[in-house]
């Protein structure tokens, strides 16, 4: 049997498919909201007027551009350092053991400690919260990165080992591109948690951002509003992926088959 | 600059084993020396340890006993070494034009040389193709080419052709020539194909199985160039192994002694055999 045959739903048109739940998921949700009739449970017509209403007239825009801007700042932070610690202790062995243990007690403490605490060392800043985002994300990076190195085919490398290529060659032409998959991964990853935890971060600690505005949402009892600002997010969440991941993922593997 | 001409002598390299104190040494008191511009083919059976020797001179493998000599005590790592590893080794991520600059200098890419040894390759048409999209032996001929895009004053290959079918191998082979002849460099060639050592040497030399040393020196002088169908290649494999009965099986034995008459001497391994 042909193992691409095998595969579920392979040949069948997904996009169809894809339309089809979409517009389940509106008729379960609008069929609930109205047996319930619960100021606690709008119909998505109602989150849609909200939505406008908050896109023109509120400062939904503003939120999300200040969410956004957290969100790239922790992400660019927690991938950069992320990828050099990985890098270094996939390949020296000596820093690997001295940093593991480091590492098992950074993935094991949950997110809120991370953000209290600094909040409570540095303030209730801006670098406070990026540095708390960040943080949560560090250590997966690391864990994925050190793994990539100690995958990397040393065939390759002593290719430019003997053809005697200059360090910088060597690194960004041998060495980097064998990481790019593990990249990925992180990114992918990276950015769907720290999408997460910077509304957490916003919620304790600062006055403006999607975050922010939930909690207040929250203590108004306004669940329109909510659910518009989380459609909001979710409707950028997507947009990051289609518009920047996937293209980039695209152009890093056109080589593969 | 000259190619390189050198006077090698290893006295030991062993490996460690991974699980124990175990030790296997793969070349003892190997010696042996090739002159400029000389094809060498080391031919020896299958891990004795051919490979291990070209890492050492290739300065991929620095953990062993011994002493390279170049002429004139240049030092070895002034020497431009290309390798031509068993695989291909091409960087997938890289088209085949970016393969070959990635070993240039700058100032050499700038004279598109690549592309002109890319051309002799006959891979014109194929200069912006990913290596995955293109057939094994397309895949070493940009490794070819590589391999004598830095002018190498000696030029390391190992078993380069070994699993490619016989009428890609001989077009690489006749590749291989074409280069040598044109851009003079010192070549050590390791194979355990005979017949494919006769073709393309100035010169055999044979291993002995592990811990492998030299155990015996034969110059090819068969006027070049050479056709693979040649019937003197033939020839010349039969006066020679008739004189040196089981010298492909690593063990030096002459027709009139007898103690290795039931190994298989006559199974010479296949020319299209792999690892």
């Amino acid at each position: 049997m042909n193992l691409v045959e095998s595969i579920p739903g392979a040949g069948i048109n997904t996009a169809w498919l894809r339309v089809i739940s979409f517009i389940l998921l509106l008729v379960i949700w609008g069929a609930s909201a109205f047996f319930a009739q619960s100021r606690v449970l709008p119909d998505p017509w109602t989150v849609a007027i909200v939505f406008y209403d908050h896109l023109t007239n509120g400062s939904l825009l503003f939120d999300l551009g200040i969410t956004l801007w957290r969100v790239a700042a922790a992400f660019i932070l927690a991938m950069v350092s992320g990828t050099v610690i990985g890098i270094l202790m996939g390949l020296r062995k000596r820093l690997d053991f001295l940093l593991d243990g480091w590492l098992i007690l950074f993935l094991n403490i949950p997110a809120l400690v991370t953000i209290i605490l600094c909040y409570v060392w540095f303030g209730l800043t801006e670098v406070a919260a990026i540095i708390a985002v960040s943080l949560n994300k560090f250590p997966n990076v690391v864990v994925t990165l050190r793994e990539g190195t100690r995958a990397v085919d040393h065939d390759l490398l002593q290719v430019a080992q003997v053809f005697r290529v200059g360090p910088r060659r060597l690194f960004f032409n041998f060495f980097l591109p064998q990481l790019y998959p593990y990249i990925m991964i992180a990114a992918r990853s990276g950015i769907a948690l720290i999408w997460k935890i910077v509304l957490v971060v916003e919620l304790l600690g600062r006055s403006n951002g999607i975050g922010f505005q939930l909690y207040v949402f929250f203590g108004d009892f306004d669940i329109a509003s909510i659910l518009a600002y989380t459609l909001a997010f979710v409707i950028v969440m997507i947009a990051v992926e289609l518009a920047l991941i996937g293209p980039m993922d695209r152009y890093a593997t056109r080589w593969r088959k | 600059m000259n190619a390189a001409e050198l006077d090698i002598r290893i006295d030991r390299k062993a490996y460690v084993a991974s699980s124990g104190a175990s030790t296997r040494v793969a070349i003892k008191d190997l010696k042996l020396s090739v002159s400029d511009s000389e094809f060498l083919c080391i031919v020896g059976p299958s891990g004795c340890g051919k490979t291990t020797l070209l890492n050492i001179i290739a300065g991929i493998d620095d953990d062993a006993n011994g002493t390279i000599v170049a002429k004139n005590d240049q030092p070895l790592d002034s020497i431009r070494i290309s390798y031509m590893f068993q695989t291909p080794r091409l960087l997938p991520w890289m088209t085949v034009r970016e393969n070959v600059r990635v070993v240039m200098d700058d100032a050499t890419v700038e004279n598109g040389k690549a592309e002109q040894l890319l051309g002799r390759m006959e891979l014109s048409d194929s200069l912006d193709e990913f290596p995955n999209r293109l057939s094994g032996g397309m895949q070493r001929r940009v490794a070819l080419a590589r391999a004598f895009a830095t002018e190498p004053q000696l030029l390391l290959l190992d078993e380069p052709f070994v699993s490619l079918d016989m009428p890609v191998g001989n077009l690489l082979r006749q590749l291989l020539l074409d280069l040598w002849q044109t851009r003079p460099t010192t070549v050590i060639f390791v194979t355990h194909d005979l017949r494919e050592a006769i073709y393309l040497s100035d010169r055999i030399v044979f291993l002995s199985r592990g811990p492998s040393r030299v155990i015996l020196d034969k110059p090819v002088d068969l006027p070049r160039p050479r056709e693979v169908e040649d019937p003197q290649i033939d020839q010349f494999r039969q006066n020679l192994l008739s004189e040196h009965e089981s010298v492909l099986h690593g063990v030096t034995s002459g027709p009139s002694v007898g103690k290795n008459t039931n190994d298989k001497t006559s199974s010479e391994p296949d020319l299209n055999e792999k690892h």
